[in-house]
């Protein structure tokens, strides 16, 4: 199998899972796709060097997050245009209502915080894991993920408790 | 619902029909890698008439500009002598002068005019044929990666390449002519399909080879420094005692005593070698957003320093006395305790019916006050090729 097969059966594969990380850091799946796209483009120009780093799937997150904390920043960037294709109708939900209610919640945290979150909840990275991805000490992950978890709170109300996953000590929440 | 809850409800919801489309990637994957490989695959060595110096201003408007652009036009294509060899100004391989089809080199077999060659500050040019130059073997699929890697030395007085009839990497002093070979073995198909690159030590005595491999070598004794497992190694300090590694995520480090001691935060700039003091290292920063891959961002207008001890940022000072349209794309070795190398693409204007000119010009900058000042233009007339300065 040449790089290029080998690239193309990895994201064929993986695209799922990217598709969900890149959603939950922006809650709009049009976004997300561009974010997908963005990032496995990158992936490909660093694909040599990408197939033999020793966990493939956290190098490709760095790469995501990082161009989405990127894409954040603004400014100078141009989106990439991925498709001419009008935008597919959002797929049918079971419970709409709350799915509405967490995306604007998780909306109203700052994206650094929410990547943060992503990253230590949905990801289950430790805080140094996180402090790798997002390129920063722990202290600053586990104030992010302070600040996070309370805006989370603030929007969500008392429908919401958050409690420690294991990796997490009490310090970290404070 | 705690955080893990909601993560999961939102994770849980039926995924629409996507618009990623991974050839689109491929595309414009290959798109970049192109635009940067060519950048400098399409460098090149203009006129070096031999012994001749002409004094151009064709790339820069720098006031005082008195840099030489050094053209050959009557080729000297001997072979390298065994020795008595003066320092190397350039190193280039240009695909005999002709077009060339990516992943189509099988076509060139045979012909001297596809090995590296040499040029002398003296304007004497040697083929190496001992050095692995363009692939003739590549396939449309790892076209990229055109030719074995050849670096030199900042003061031009040895070069590291990959000899095939060795399977090694071997370091050559011009002069003596002594070469010493590295202990470990790399076979030519490993050297098509993975691209390895190599990066010598400012004093030519420390090799770091990396993919693989994974080490630096002092090629003298023969000793080996494996990197730790997770990074890779960028360049080598004089003395090879310390090593710049960066790992999967983007961080670099300073591999001193065996052990690595990472840098605050990630950078995606390449960065420098270590400056003479040992410490410091450079990056070329652009104002606002980081650039990447798949955007659009603001030019190259600042040196930033690092001390490699802690990663923590020393200076950022902006460009000054820089010639219009200054844009660096690449930053190289010291030339003294302040003044880093840095290299911008020539820009020529093609005429039809004309070879083009490729290559690359060379500055200083002067990392403490900005000052940047333009050391030569180094070019070829060619449909692509590489140029190799010294110290880039």
């Amino acid at each position: 199998m040449n790089p290029d097969d080998e690239y193309t059966a990895y994201v064929s594969g993986r695209l799922p899972w990217l598709r969900r990380v890149a959603y939950l850091l922006c809650q709009d799946w049009h976004r997300a796709d561009d974010l997908v796209q963005s990032a496995i483009t990158r992936l490909y120009v660093k694909w040599r060097r990408a197939r033999a780093a020793d966990d493939l799937d956290a190098y490709v997150r760095v790469i995501l997050v990082r161009v989405f904390l990127a894409e954040q920043r603004g400014g100078w960037f141009s989106r990439v245009r991925v498709t001419d294709a009008p935008p597919a109708a959002p797929a049918p939900r079971q419970n709409h209502d709350l799915a509405m209610d967490l995306r604007r919640a998780l909306a109203a945290v700052p994206p650094r915080q929410r990547a943060t979150l992503v990253l230590r909840f949905h990801c289950d990275l430790s805080v140094e894991q996180t402090a790798h991805v997002l390129g920063c000490s722990t202290g600053t992950v586990k104030s992010q993920t302070a600040r996070g978890l309370a805006a989370l709170r603030a929007r969500l109300g008392p429908s919401y408790s958050h409690e420690s996953p294991r990796h997490l000590t009490h310090t970290e929440e404070r | 619902m705690d955080t893990k809850d909601l993560f999961d409800t939102l994770a849980a919801e039926e995924q629409p029909p996507t618009t990623v489309d991974v050839r689109r990637a491929v595309a414009a994957g290959r798109a970049t890698r192109r635009r940067r490989r060519t950048a400098l695959a399409a460098g090149g060595l203009a006129v070096c008439l031999a012994g001749t110096f002409t004094w151009y201003g064709l790339e820069g408007q720098v006031r005082g500009d008195r840099t030489a652009t050094v053209v050959h036009e009557t080729a000297d294509r001997g072979t390298l002598p065994a020795s008595g060899v003066g320092p190397l100004s350039y190193a280039y391989y240009d695909w005999c002068g002709e077009k060339w089809s990516p992943g189509k080199g099988g076509s060139f077999a045979g012909r001297d005019c596809v090995q590296w060659k040499v040029v002398t500050r003296d304007g004497r040019t040697y083929r190496v044929p001992e050095a692995a130059g363009v692939y003739l073997d590549q396939t449309t699929a790892n076209y990229m990666n055109t030719a074995a890697p050849l670096m030199i030395t900042p003061d031009g007085r040895r070069i590291a390449y990959y000899s095939p009839k060795d399977e090694r990497f071997a370091v050559r002093e011009l002069a003596s002519g002594q070469i010493w070979l590295s202990p470990q073995t790399v076979s030519h198909q490993e050297m098509v399909k993975n691209a390895p690159f190599v990066t010598l030590s400012p004093e030519g005595r420390y090799l770091v080879l990396n993919g693989r491999l994974r080490a630096v070598v002092d090629m003298e004794t023969g000793r080996v420094t494996d990197v730790p497992q997770g990074w890779q190694a960028m360049t080598v300090a004089r003395g090879g005692d310390r090593v710049i590694v960066e790992n999967d995520r983007l961080r670099y480090g300073l591999l001193e005593d065996g052990r690595v001691r990472p840098f605050t935060g990630s950078l995606e700039e390449s960065l420098s070698p270590l400056a003479p003091d040992g410490r410091t290292v450079a990056y070329l920063d652009s104002p606002g957003a980081a650039r990447d891959a798949t955007v659009q961002s603001r030019p190259v207008d600042t040196i930033v320093t690092l001390d490699a001890t802690t990663g923590e940022v020393l200076r950022r000072v902006k460009f000054r006395d820089a010639p219009a349209g200054f844009s660096p794309w690449r930053i190289g070795s010291w030339r003294g305790p302040t003044e880093v190398m840095v290299s911008q693409v020539v820009e020529s204007r093609w005429k039809p019916g004309e070879t083009p000119r490729l290559g690359e010009t060379a500055y200083a900058v002067d990392v403490t006050t900005g000052k940047v000042r333009k050391l030569g233009t180094y070019a070829i007339r060619g449909w692509s090729g590489d140029v190799v300065i010294p110290g880039m």
